[in-house]
């Protein structure tokens, strides 16, 4: 697997047709059936992924438009275009969006079940009916959740936490209750993909001969289908304390309010690792083949995968650390949290290794690809400065966490999703897209959103709390900015909706079957679009995944 | 008989309910135990969400559990321990029947463990009045008057939640037994193919497993 | 071992689950005589309780739910699941039993007394905000 030795390229000559020449006009997973009503019963991976991405790519721009909204709120310290009210649940609506509605699905349900069968050689998944039912727990849940907007939303923040999301009334109940359908979503997914990694793996693709993809979705969907039923059961106690007042988490009844805290976060810390890992998978996949050399350290790097999800299991008490926890369990929370960083780092410098000395090419899924590496390494660092127990009692609720998480989260997960969307899409879609215009919407998010978020950092370290409608007149220049940083972001991500829209306008599928000369079953044994049953013939895996063709330079 | 066909009802009847997408009904099977197991682990969690919130509210209120937990008779709990654990007995046999091809014992075993399940739930009919009757009852509509502890509510609180959503959880077993029983009847099921039959029955033993551990914090322990 | 094969041999039939019947109700009995026994401190009685039920699940998950005889994947599945339900339990318990009441350091009234007949309406009541640190105290509390 994976090392210097020049041979003769092992090609078939399927392999050497699809990296040459689009497909002719056979029928793909796209024609092979017409009419709506053969999608919404579908249980094909491929277009339940496809309904996903236009699902989630919706409620994205939903979550997005809150957030416009609220930053323009946020150009002058007083009232500027709604009430304090108002701004409570703009930012609420977009938290509770931008979590439970599309970074937790986003890769898991678009990506990976478009492209995980097809990497493993496999014709579906383990479980296709489940899969098709994901979906619709995720379109119910959804819908349901948006319902409690007609009760006036909910102004508690993502988080919900008591007393004030038992006590007050409007639409905590509804956001509940579709909550709780969503995570069944998020559980058929992960235990689906558990099942198809172990089972349905065509012949000669041993574990450590899998994609790092592969791995990378695996420890993802173990977080999934271990933490989400603690999701679960808090969202029902939440319900049960709302309805029945059972006196679990009000001190008056003689309950606890921490212990909200602590079933909260002991489901969305690995949450985040849930948005995380898929993102770092997809990095395994594109930096390799965009350098043009194989990965460096594969198994540190599936190791880490691993590492992460448990390890993350074991940190959530760092969100915790002003509520009242005791000391003993903020040391030991804090002490782990460092620990996590570790494997993180490891892959970070891993897809250096793998870039240095490498033929890179700046394709937009490569673009994107080190926009993560930069953004998650900010991310992750000052992730560091938050797990550092006094540090934190300073930096607790301002904007330093906010930008912390944004850089993690959409500086590192979602510029990921958009590397894979780019990737990928020629394989979904059988079409290109735009280069130029690629790039051009890159730079635009990437510089607006430094701006965005870079100066929050600066804002939270001067003490600018998170969630404020109002704030102190030395804030606004440093707001300001922030806002108009926004509007680069926006008008990237129109730039990218506008030339991806016209690439799907496009008569003639002109994509070839590999155009990025990529070593994995997804893209040497598939057409693009792939038909509908995935592969013609089982296919028999006998090289590894990165395995690149020496370059004419000699090395 | 066109030999295509004949070949095709040979396949089918060698691997009835063989799935496209799987090779052959062995890696179907393990896919399957696989991906309940999975499941079982997920209820696991949900239902330790509550074992735990239990625990730190005992912790926090010892004798006000120790108290409230005498108004539990004993004598119920441990008779419907005692059927549920028949039904598992009867629900494994079932599986078993299955496995052998011995349709009518299949049936027979299904049956009887849905009698029992729905008898489990007649004597927390009982119990559940009784509570009503007292005013021994979740958070603000517990209306007993009398204990010295203060908070026994919450140990009400939990008895409730606890129990309540393990009953759901008997009545959706309930459900897909009924489901089993009707293809049972209609000889879905032989050594060849007895898979839902086994997944059922391992949802219906985690079910028991449940209460293998309420019934002590509950009824005995406080 | 394939579906077919595993019926025509089945690890297990009726005689033997008979037996493990028969080991879970006598635990049944065993638990609640011992439920009855004063074992010293109410932990006491809360541990052998625990170990007599697991004990009867272990036989549940081994037997009925043939784990003995399965592939081990499914016992690492279930097993993984106890050892992250235990992570959760343990760290949980870390926190809430090694807090220190801040306030009994200052040697006055707590601002929440717990109400007496468990009735959220007098413990409401009972409330007194009194001084500048438990005002610091619910400051930080956010």
């Amino acid at each position: 697997m994976g090392n210097s030795t020049v041979e003769t390229p092992d090609l078939s000559l399927m392999a050497e047709a699809l990296r040459r020449e689009p497909p002719d006009s056979e029928l793909n997973y796209l024609n092979a059936e017409r009419g709506l009503w053969s999608w919404l019963t579908t249980v094909d991976h491929k277009r339940i992924g496809v309904l996903y991405i236009i699902s989630i790519l919706f409620m994205f721009f939903l979550g997005g438009m809150a957030a416009i909204v609220l930053r323009i709120e946020l150009l002058t310290p007083e009232r500027t275009i709604m009430s304090a009210d108002t701004y409570n649940k703009a930012f609420t609506l977009h938290g509770a969006i931008m979590t439970f509605l599309v970074l937790v699905p986003s890769i898991p349900a678009t990506l990976e079940n478009f492209v995980l069968p097809l990497m493993l050689g496999a014709k579906d998944v383990a479980f296709p009916r489940m899969n098709l039912a994901s979906w619709y727990c995720y379109i119910v849940g959804a819908l349901v959740m948006m319902a409690s907007l007609i009760f006036g939303g909910i102004d508690t923040g993502w988080t919900l936490y008591t007393p004030y999301s038992t006590e007050t009334s409007g639409g905590v109940g509804l956001v509940l209750v579709g909550a709780f359908i969503v995570g069944f979503s998020s559980i058929f997914t992960g235990l689906n993909f558990i099942a198809t990694i172990h089972k349905l793996r065509a012949p000669g693709l041993s574990w450590f001969k899998m994609p790092l993809f592969v791995w990378g979705m695996y420890a993802t969907s173990l977080i999934q289908v271990l933490a989400t039923p603690v999701l679960g059961i808090t969202l029902l106690l939440l319900l049960m304390e709302k309805v029945l007042n059972v006196g679990v988490f009000d001190p008056a009844l003689g309950g606890d309010p921490v212990l909200f805290q602590h079933f909260f976060w002991f489901y969305s810390h690995p949450v985040v690792y849930i948005m995380i890992l898929p993102a770092m998978a997809i990095m395994s996949e594109v930096i390799p083949v965009f350098s043009r050399k194989t990965i460096f350290g594969y198994k540190a790097i599936a190791f880490s995968s691993m590492a992460i999800a448990g390890v993350g299991f074991i940190v959530w008490g760092h969100h915790m650390f002003v509520s009242g926890q005791s000391s003993l369990a903020a040391t030991v929370f804090s002490f782990i949290t460092f620990l996590v960083a570790i494997p993180s780092g490891i892959k970070v410098f891993n897809w250096l290794a793998t870039m240095y000395r490498g033929s890179i090419s700046f394709e937009a899924p490569m673009l994107y690809a080190i926009s993560f590496l930069l953004l998650f390494a900010i991310g992750g660092l000052t992730g560091l400065f938050l797990g550092s127990l006094a540090v934190d009692v300073h930096l607790h609720d301002t904007y330093f966490v906010v930008a912390h998480f944004h850089y993690v989260m959409m500086g590192g997960s979602l510029m990921a999703f958009i590397a894979g969307l780019h990737y990928w899409w020629p394989k979904m879609f059988g079409r290109m897209y735009s280069e130029k215009w690629a790039a051009i919407a890159c730079g635009l998010i990437f510089v607006g959103f430094n701006a965005t978020f870079l100066t929050q950092f600066l804002m939270g370290a001067r003490g600018m709390p998170r969630r404020y409608y109002n704030y102190l007149e030395e804030f606004q220049p440093m707001h300001v900015f922030s806002t108009v940083g926004s509007w680069f972001v926006l008008a990237g991500f129109l730039v990218m909706l506008t030339y991806l829209i016209a690439s799907l306008r496009k008569k003639k599928a002109d994509a070839p079957g590999n155009p990025w000369g990529a070593r994995t079953l997804d893209w040497e044994e598939t057409s693009s679009p792939p038909i509908a049953h995935n592969f013609h013939h089982t296919p028999v895996v006998t090289h590894g995944p990165y395995d690149f063709y020496p370059q004419e330079s000699g090395r | 008989m066109s030999e295509s066909s004949a070949t095709l009802n040979q396949q089918q009847t060698q691997h009835p309910f063989l799935q496209h997408h799987f090779t052959d009904a062995e890696q179907q099977f393990d896919a399957s135990k696989i991906g309940m197991w999975l499941f079982l682990v997920t209820e696991l969690l949900l239902f330790g969400g509550l074992f735990v919130a239990y625990g730190i509210l005992q912790s926090m209120h010892p004798e006000a559990f120790v108290e409230a937990h005498h108004h539990l008779d004993r004598t119920l709990g441990a008779f419907n321990t005692g059927v549920l654990l028949l039904s598992s007995f009867t629900m494994v046999m079932a599986v078993w029947a299955a496995q052998v091809s011995k349709r009518k014992a299949l049936i027979v075993n299904l049956s009887i463990t849905l009698v029992l399940a729905g008898g489990f739930l007649v004597v927390k009919y009982f119990e559940y009045a009784h509570k009503f009757y007292d005013g021994l009852l979740p958070g603000s509509f517990y209306t007993f008057e009398g204990g010295t502890a203060a908070n026994q509510h919450i140990f009400f609180s939990f008895y409730f939640m606890m129990t309540g959503l393990h009953g759901i959880h008997i009545v959706l077993g309930m459900i897909a037994m009924g489901w089993l029983l009707r293809r049972a009847i209609r000889g879905d099921f032989s050594a060849r193919y007895f898979t839902p039959v086994d997944l059922v029955g391992l949802y219906w033993h985690l079910v028991d497993l449940i209460w293998i551990y309420l019934f002590p914090l509950l009824y005995l322990v406080g | 071992m394939t579906p077919e094969t595993e019926a025509h041999h089945p690890h297990a039939g009726p005689k033997l689950y008979l037996v493990i019947l028969g080991a879970l109700l006598v635990l049944t009995a065993v638990t609640v005589a011992a439920a009855g026994v004063d074992f010293g401190s109410s932990s006491a009685n809360l541990v052998i309780a625990m170990i007599i039920a697991s004990a009867k699940a272990s036989l549940v998950a081994l037997y009925f739910m043939h784990l003995r005889w399965d592939k081990p994947l499914n016992a690492t599945i279930f097993v993984a699941g106890l050892c992250f339900l235990g992570i959760m339990l343990t760290f949980t318990f870390m926190d809430n039993t090694t807090r220190v009441e801040v306030h009994t350091r200052m040697a006055f009234t707590p601002a929440i007394v717990p109400p007496d007949e468990g009735t959220p309406e007098e413990g409401a009541a009972e409330e007194e905000p009194v001084s500048a640190v438990s005002a610091a105290e619910s400051a930080t509390i956010h």
